[in-house]
């Protein structure tokens, strides 16, 4: 019954899972799409010779008639709705890359340390996290980007602030396990001191899981981004993001969809890409989860 | 054979995989008389407990059994899965080998083990609880009738096997096959428990197919044994003179490396060099690679399980060697 | 059984205690007042609303009035609607929200449990298929796009059915209903299947099967309650989620829920309100979070057995 399964020698196991991530088609086409789509947002505004807040009066709400140079037609202010787009898409990719690198970081660092040192201090800090869970979730994030006085920088630590505890309860527990181990026990003993064993031996332990669950924040924070946004808590007209271009777009649906399919077609593209990518992810680094 | 209870013929297990096709039994062929205790040995991967997950209907969803299983004059490889359930659980039972993770959590002990009685023997709720805790009682679980009341994480590892024992032998079966029943637990109370399911299954006339890598075990037991490799029968011989007259080459590989008060003095304990083959699909000996007294033959053409007339009653195996050499 | 009640009841009064706190120093330390925006009137007036209202007692004596009304469940005036108090408003929203959350999560969990446990007993097959596809779309498609799409197609277009608002009965329900609930329905159907195929896999159903009870008692008395138990674990706060979610659904769908009272709170500063409603949201998660705990303690007794 014994089967070889085991990998070539001089194979990592990360490698290896990169290869079967590899393997996974759909995630692989969504990594494609993805990036596509990134480029674009980035370097689409370029080719046009107006930015998303130019109001160009000739052409107010104009159709999407792909004529050059308002391919999908303009807004009522005049303002051309594709570069518009793709301008929202930027701050709503950044934010949501962006904070889910932070939220992450700050997840990873604090389970870590709470799971490595255990005790009371472990004891005080999952206390915290579990008072922090008692916030319903949308409530935390509106609370917090009122307090910290609206704008695009109080809602990424709002988002941020919000999301780092997923990862810091998992981390908690890897780590925890970790700390038991004989080269965590032997690196203590060898007189390594508590950072540097966090640093060096825990977290690099922890990497798999971080990036499974990592990959699923992303959308988290891009969504928690649109839906403040489309409430009129987040990002504010006249800068675009994809919350407020779909709100703008809602408004106008019995006239026109154009304005609501673009934006919340390009959002949701992006969110099934990430979450492909999540399961592909999850499946080469998990794999006894399915 | 006629007086057997049941007659394994050419049984063969296939694996679908990534990589292709697998056999991890491979014609296999064995009979056992009722109230026989017959002992299958061989290293893991051996396809040992396979042997016992295709007769139960057990296999995983990509495993595939072909072959007779002939039990009670039925073919249990060719039972729709209502009739099959009519024979597992009531004249057929198994024995699972980690008793921690075998009975449900979320289940009073005593209902897990009455609800078998109440599905076969069409008793009460009732009476199969009671039938229930008489069986803990005689498996020797202190207080039976108040720890039928209790769920599987309130005992032991060696307690939990015998709930398993219990639920086993409680529908006075035929055959009780056992896989490794006891390599999950303390060696200390391994003998225990052994003794215990033997001797159940002897007053209740029940025979058992028991499935270790442990030979002490089977001198302890067994009255017949299968040695097993790369998914076929090596050699089969009555237990006592297995020890003494081990025929095929592996056999007496393995025997070497069992511990036994005569070798305490010497310093190492014998080893097999090699692992084991994968497949055993290939053509020739599976054992050859590891094999010390090959021949040319050995590696081309499997070599046949031939009786072995000339070395008692009931021995056979497949060497070239041993055919040739009494 | 008890004690453990009776810890979770202690922890979740904790936290509660901990989001009084918590939300009233927020809300004060968030810049700009509720009244700040008028600025036309006359000192004398801003000396007297800000009396009315205590602002001008010390913070001290702010938190202790707020927390001796919280106990007595008043929870003071609204700033910005004059004349309603905040449980005025609160009694005149939570009837229509409570009415979507229910019926949203029991939609969710029906359907999000049949279309998992299908695809994990039949895998690959075609309900299998359609159960992941309406996966991905309900996870990755968010409310307030699916919302509107759902509103131009069939109360603009097609006229079936009303584009927002209450006065259309059970007809208004619909909509709002099937959105909310969509998420959820994605989420539980793949966590079902997840779990059940995880837990057809278990040694004890190996064990259930060998008895030879049946394939239907099997599935029945040895899979379902442990394929079950995460999905509860996530019903808990699901339930308190798409309470609060319905924030979304009431905006887009014109409702007077709790929600939409909520955002106006929040975007007018209106602090009684939004620390009234910002409790309540946080009483209900701490409810369906005891209640989730004590249900998986009733039906896994590893759970009721610890400390």
């Amino acid at each position: 019954m014994s089967v070889d399964l085991a990998p070539p020698r001089g194979t990592s196991t990360f490698h290896l899972q990169l290869r079967r991530f590899r393997q996974n088609g759909l995630s692989m086409a969504s990594v494609v799409v993805l990036a596509a789509i990134v480029v674009l947002c980035f370097l689409g505004p370029y080719a046009f010779p107006f930015s998303g807040e130019d109001a160009d009066f000739d052409f107010i709400s104009a159709p999407a008639a792909f004529i050059w140079p308002h391919l999908f037609g303009t807004d009522d202010f005049g303002r051309d709705l594709l570069v518009r787009v793709l301008e929202g898409g930027q701050v709503s990719l950044t934010i949501g890359f962006l904070g889910a690198l932070v939220a992450g970081v700050i997840g990873v660092l604090y389970g870590a340390v709470a799971g490595y040192v255990g005790g009371r201090t472990d004891g005080f800090m999952m206390r915290l996290v579990e008072i922090l869970y008692g916030f319903p979730y949308v409530i935390l994030v509106i609370l917090l980007s009122l307090l910290f006085g609206g704008g695009n920088v109080a809602l990424f630590s709002a988002i941020v602030f919000t999301l780092w505890l997923t990862p810091a309860v998992i981390v908690r527990a890897q780590a925890q396990s970790l700390a038991q181990r004989e080269f965590v026990q032997a690196a203590r003993a060898g007189g390594m001191t508590g950072p540097a064993i966090v640093l060096q031996h825990i977290v690099p332990n922890c990497m798999s899981t971080v990036i499974v669950y990592g990959s699923l924040l992303v959308p988290e924070v891009i969504l928690s981004e649109s839906f403040l946004s489309f409430l009129g808590i987040g990002i504010k007209e006249p800068q675009a993001s994809w919350g407020n271009l779909i709100q703008t777009g809602t408004a106008a649906m019995d006239s026109d969809l154009r304005l609501l399919l673009l934006p919340g077609g390009l959002l949701a593209l992006v969110l099934l890409c990430l979450n492909f990518i999540a399961d592909g992810l999850r499946d080469a680094f998990d794999p006894n989860d399915r | 054979m006629t007086d057997s209870l049941l007659s394994i013929r050419d049984l063969g297990v296939r694996f679908r995989l990534p990589q292709g096709e697998t056999m991890a039994v491979d014609g296999v062929s064995l009979d056992v008389a009722p109230g026989e205790v017959l002992g299958i040995v061989g290293e893991s991967g051996s396809g040992k407990s396979q042997i016992l997950y295709a007769m139960m209907g057990l296999l995983a969803a990509n495993g595939r059994a072909s072959g007779q299983v002939l039990f009670q004059g039925q073919n249990l490889l060719a039972l729709s899965p209502d009739r099959l359930d009519r024979v597992r659980g009531d004249a057929l039972s198994m024995i699972f080998q980690d008793p921690m993770t075998s009975l449900n959590p979320y289940m009073r002990v005593g209902d897990q083990l009455a609800e078998g009685l109440i599905v076969h023997k069409g008793l009460s709720k009732a009476e199969a609880r009671a039938e229930a805790v008489r069986m803990l009682d005689r498996v020797r679980i202190p207080d039976a009738a108040a720890r039928a009341r209790r769920f599987p994480h309130e005992f032991s590892g060696g307690m939990r096997q015998r709930v398993m024992i219990a639920m086993a032998l409680l529908a006075k079966p035929r055959l009780l096959l056992a896989d490794e029943p006891t390599t999950a637990l303390d060696v200390t109370i391994q003998a225990q428990v052994l003794d215990l399911m033997a001797e159940l299954a002897r007053e209740t006339g029940t025979a058992i197919i028991l499935v270790t890598h442990d030979l002490g075990v089977v001198a302890r037991l067994c009255d017949r044994v299968v040695v097993l490799y790369g998914g076929r029968v090596m050699e089969e011989a009555p237990a006592e003179v297995l020890f003494d007259a081990p025929a095929h080459p592996y056999t007496r590989g393995l025997l070497a490396a069992m511990p036994r008060l005569e070798t305490v003095l010497t310093p190492r304990l014998g080893t097999i060099p090699g692992t084991p083959r994968s497949g055993g699909s290939a053509k020739g000996c599976p054992f050859v690679d590891r094999c010390e007294v090959r021949l040319a033959a050995c590696t081309t053409d499997r070599p046949p399980l031939r009786d072995l007339t000339a070395l008692g009653p009931g021995r056979r195996a497949a060497c070239y060697l041993t055919g040739a050499a009494p | 059984m008890l004690r453990f009640i009776g810890k979770r009841l202690w922890h979740g009064g904790l936290t509660l205690a901990a989001l009084v706190t918590l939300t009233f120093f927020v809300m004060r330390l968030a810049p700009g007042g509720p009244f700040s925006r008028n600025r036309k009137i006359s000192p004398e007036v801003q000396a007297n609303i800000e009396a009315a209202f205590h602002l001008d007692e010390p913070i001290w004596r702010q938190f202790g009035r707020f927390v001796w009304g919280v106990l007595r469940l008043d929870l003071g005036p609204s700033t910005r609607h004059r004349d309603y108090s905040v449980n005025d408003l609160i009694a005149s929203g939570l009837p229509y929200s409570l009415t979507i959350g229910f019926w949203a999560v029991v939609i969710a969990a029906m359907v999000g449990v049949a279309l998992g446990l299908a695809g994990a007993l039949r895998r690959n097959s075609a309900t299998d298929y359609l159960a992941g596809t309406v996966g991905v779309v309900g996870i990755a498609i968010p409310i307030f796009v699916i919302g509107p799409l759902l509103q131009a197609t069939f109360a603009l277009r097609l006229n079936w059915l009303p584009v927002g608002g209450i006065n259309d009965g059970w007809r208004s329900l619909v909509l709002p209903v099937i959105v909310l609930a969509l998420p959820n329905i994605a989420y539980i159907s793949r966590l079902t299947r997840t779990s059940m195929i995880e837990t057809l896999r278990e040694n004890y159903v190996r064990t259930a099967r060998a008895k030879g009870i049946g394939w239907h008692r099997v599935l029945w008395r040895h899979t379902l309650t442990g394929a079950l138990l995460p999905v509860i674990a996530y019903l808990g706060p699901a339930t308190a989620a798409i309470i609060t979610g319905s924030i979304l659904i009431e905006t887009i769908f014109a409702v007077p829920g709790i929600g939409r009272h909520f955002v106006d709170a929040a975007l007018n500063r209106d602090y009684p309100l939004v620390m009234g409603i910002t409790l309540l949201y946080g009483g209900i998660l701490i409810l369906f979070n005891i209640a989730t705990d004590v249900i998986r303690a009733i039906l896994d007794p590893r759970i009721r057995n610890e400390r």
